[in-house]
């Protein structure tokens, strides 16, 4: 990055009493920085009451997010599922490697069986015993576009999961409460689609270059500016693929030399870009505020590993919304720490974009802060637009570097005309720039039924994780059977969900994981919700030991404790 | 408890209620006393209340697919299903066996133990008294 970055060691020996920041200095001088106010003295408990001060007064209204504990009596049952679960996948690897039963898995050749092997077996025991064979919840092929309702192709398997066949029938009209189509933009009909198709009369469908050598169109530069407008920033660039944004970028942004503190639950493109960089990787707890105030400060403290020469630069990364989790990060403590602790701070908006925020501008529009207090803003096309790929806002000097610099606007090919058309139509009835007012119809819509699927779901007794403003419904299941068996009775029910479990989660707590979509009207909501009920009570699935809410207003409940 | 287990559940008029009475607890969760014990398996009770079980036979098949979920069992093959169950239901049979022929003998052995300990006092009291 051009501009200098201020992050200096602190010698335990000079402490001078400087205020903090204020002082201009030229480029390529290392700033003189004080964390402490005065010398010597042990500032934490004084600190950590700062920040309790600034947390009342950064937010401005309440924030709520609950992850209620597991029963424990749920936990036991579950590792013991997995025990037995376990035992049988020995016992069938045993059958398979004596040949006592066919193997579907891929071994070598007989000639090879002596070398060394090509395949790890133990690697895979998660996956051949227990994913293979609820398998069928994952990988549904949809025949239809994936909007409110879908239509999936029926298949059938004949050897418990290793094979599949299509009967040939469709399974038509299913509630999808799997896709991230948070304002309804997946759709085949209206002004998107048919500025869409227009546009692949006009440029084709593919680019045949990447963005460095021939692959710019007008229609990226146009789509670039509306992005930066759209955002509140300066310049942004954006890439043809999600993922390969953030595994692309960040090596070029950070490398050795650089910290990167990162949070525990961070998605794997992010997890992946930080490790290709080459710079040393921290993490802290999960939205903890003072895990990440101790890293800062002891990355500040101590410097680098051997060397304690100072980090050229502290990057902070984190997510706008967690999508296994479904809480929202604490953006105005992030900001105030990197202000304090002069980092830098990279935004992952791939879920919140567009979803959250009262002009669906994120979760700088949804805190109300200045969006250029992030340096980095990054986020993704497929959630919320109705496309595919990432983009990355910020000033303009440092998305001129990632145009010259970025692995992916080097290499990968550009993005496609009509994904580019969709995202400028969709974008522009977002902001309402297309005379309508279909964009804040749907944002409101997104937002209530984001607040009643919530609310309804709470109240039969499930533990759903999360923000209460977030429209991704992580619902805990736990157990290894009930995985399979809540997708099984679900699409039974013709509702299609996303169930996820390990290695995505942590072994124990397995989930089921909805998402809210504007596209989903009220009746959609109340059938999903009672088919859920359904399914919940068939499988006892509702753990909840909350406060449950009763018509009869006299009674207080001395049963459940309000757990958090 | 009448009026709270009402809150939640429409009673179904042909429901075999008797059977329903001495029903092993399924979800029990943190206990906050006897008391706590009492009112979740009202709770439990009332929620698979409304579950509109028509007959015993839907009902028990219906306890067996929560076995099958509890334990895991419901992913495996049948053949799976068959050698767990058995290995489970003989564990079960010889536990039982076990306790029919020797619970009684322990039993009576160790009142016999400690009635030999407090019993044998007051005795010794009246001696010295005399």
């Amino acid at each position: 990055m051009t501009e200098s970055s201020a992050t200096k060691l602190l010698n335990g020996d000079v402490c001078r009493r400087t205020s903090n920041g204020k002082n201009a200095s030229k480029n390529g001088y290392v700033k003189n920085h004080s964390l402490f106010k005065q010398p010597h003295k042990y500032q934490r408990p004084r600190d950590k009451n700062q920040n309790l001060q600034h947390n009342s007064s950064l937010y401005k209204k309440p924030f709520l997010e609950s992850f209620e504990e597991t029963p424990l009596l749920v936990a036991v049952l579950t590792y013991m599922g997995y025990g037995i679960l376990t035992i049988f996948g020995y016992l069938r690897d045993f059958l398979r490697h004596w040949s006592i039963e066919k193997c579907h898995v891929a071994s070598e050749r007989e000639e090879q069986k002596d070398f060394v092997p090509l395949y790890q077996d133990f690697e895979n025991f998660y996956t051949r015993n227990l994913y293979m064979r609820i398998r069928d919840n994952w990988n549904r092929p949809i025949c239809s576009v994936p909007g409110a309702k879908m239509d999936l192709v029926e298949r059938v398997t004949h050897n418990y999961n290793w094979t599949f066949e299509h009967t040939g029938k469709v399974v038509k009209n299913v509630i999808n409460m799997g896709s991230y189509n948070y304002l309804g933009f997946a759709e085949n009909t209206g002004t998107c689609a048919d500025a869409a198709i227009q546009t692949t009369q006009v440029y084709g469908a593919g680019v045949g270059s990447t963005r460095c050598e021939m692959g710019n169109l007008d229609i990226h530069e146009d789509l670039e500016q509306l992005v930066a407008r759209f955002l509140g920033v300066e310049s942004s660039m954006v890439f043809g693929m999600g993922f390969a944004t953030n595994s692309m970028n960040i090596p070029a942004l950070t490398g050795k030399g650089c910290l990167i503190l990162s949070d525990e639950l961070n998605h794997a493109s992010l997890v992946l870009g930080a490790r290709l960089s080459g710079s040393t990787i921290r993490v802290f707890k999960h939205n903890n505020m003072q895990s990440l105030e101790k890293l800062l400060r002891d990355a500040i403290v101590h410097g680098q590993p051997r060397t304690h020469r100072p980090w050229k630069k502290i990057l902070i990364v984190v997510e706008g919304i967690y999508s296994m989790e479904g809480s929202i990060v604490r953006l105005p403590e992030v900001i105030a720490l990197k202000k304090r602790y002069k980092a830098y701070l990279y935004l992952d908006e791939a879920h919140s974009i567009g979803a959250l925020g009262c002009n669906g501008k994120g979760v700088v529009d949804y805190f109300g802060l200045d969006p250029k207090d992030v340096d980095i803003m990054m986020g993704t096309f497929t959630k919320s637009f109705g496309a595919a790929g990432g983009y990355i806002g910020g000033k303009k000097e440092l998305i001129d570097y990632l145009r010259r610099h970025s692995h992916s606007a080097l290499y990968a090919t550009s993005m496609s005309p009509p994904v580019v058309q969709q995202i400028i139509t969709s974008m522009k009835i977002i902001m309402g720039e297309d005379g309508t007012s279909l964009g804040a119809d749907r944002l409101r819509q997104l937002s209530e039924n984001t607040t009643y699927f919530r609310r309804k779901l709470q109240d039969m007794g499930f533990i759903i994780y999360g923000n209460d403003d977030s429209p991704v419904v992580p619902m805990m299941l736990y157990m290894p059977a009930k995985i399979g068996a809540f997708g099984r009775e679900m699409l039974k029910r013709n509702i299609g969900t996303v169930v996820v479990g390990f290695p995505a989660t942590p072994i124990i707590e397995s989930r089921a994981r909805f998402c809210v979509s504007a596209a989903h009207t009220r009746e959609m909501l109340d059938t999903a919700l009672e088919a859920i009920s359904e399914v919940g009570d068939l499988l006892q699935l509702k753990y909840s030991r909350r406060q449950q809410p009763l018509p009869s207003p006299g009674w207080t409940s001395e049963e459940s404790l309000l757990q958090d | 408890m009448e009026l709270r287990r009402s809150a939640y559940v429409i009673r179904e008029p042909g429901g075999s209620g008797s059977a329903w009475d001495a029903r092993p607890v399924t979800l029990c969760h943190q206990s906050v006393g006897v008391q706590g014990i009492s009112r979740r398996l009202q709770r439990v009770h009332s929620l698979s209340c409304r579950m509109n079980f028509k007959n015993l036979r839907e009902y028990l098949a219906w306890l067996y697919y929560q076995y099958l979920l509890i334990t895991g069992i419901y992913v495996l093959e049948p053949w799976e299903k068959s050698v767990f169950n058995s290995i489970l239901f003989s564990a079960i049979a010889m536990v039982i066996y076990t306790s029919y022929v020797f619970v009684p003998i322990h039993v009576r052995l160790a009142l016999e133990f400690f009635s030999g300990i407090f019993g044998g006092q007051p005795e010794s009291t009246m001696t010295l008294m005399n």
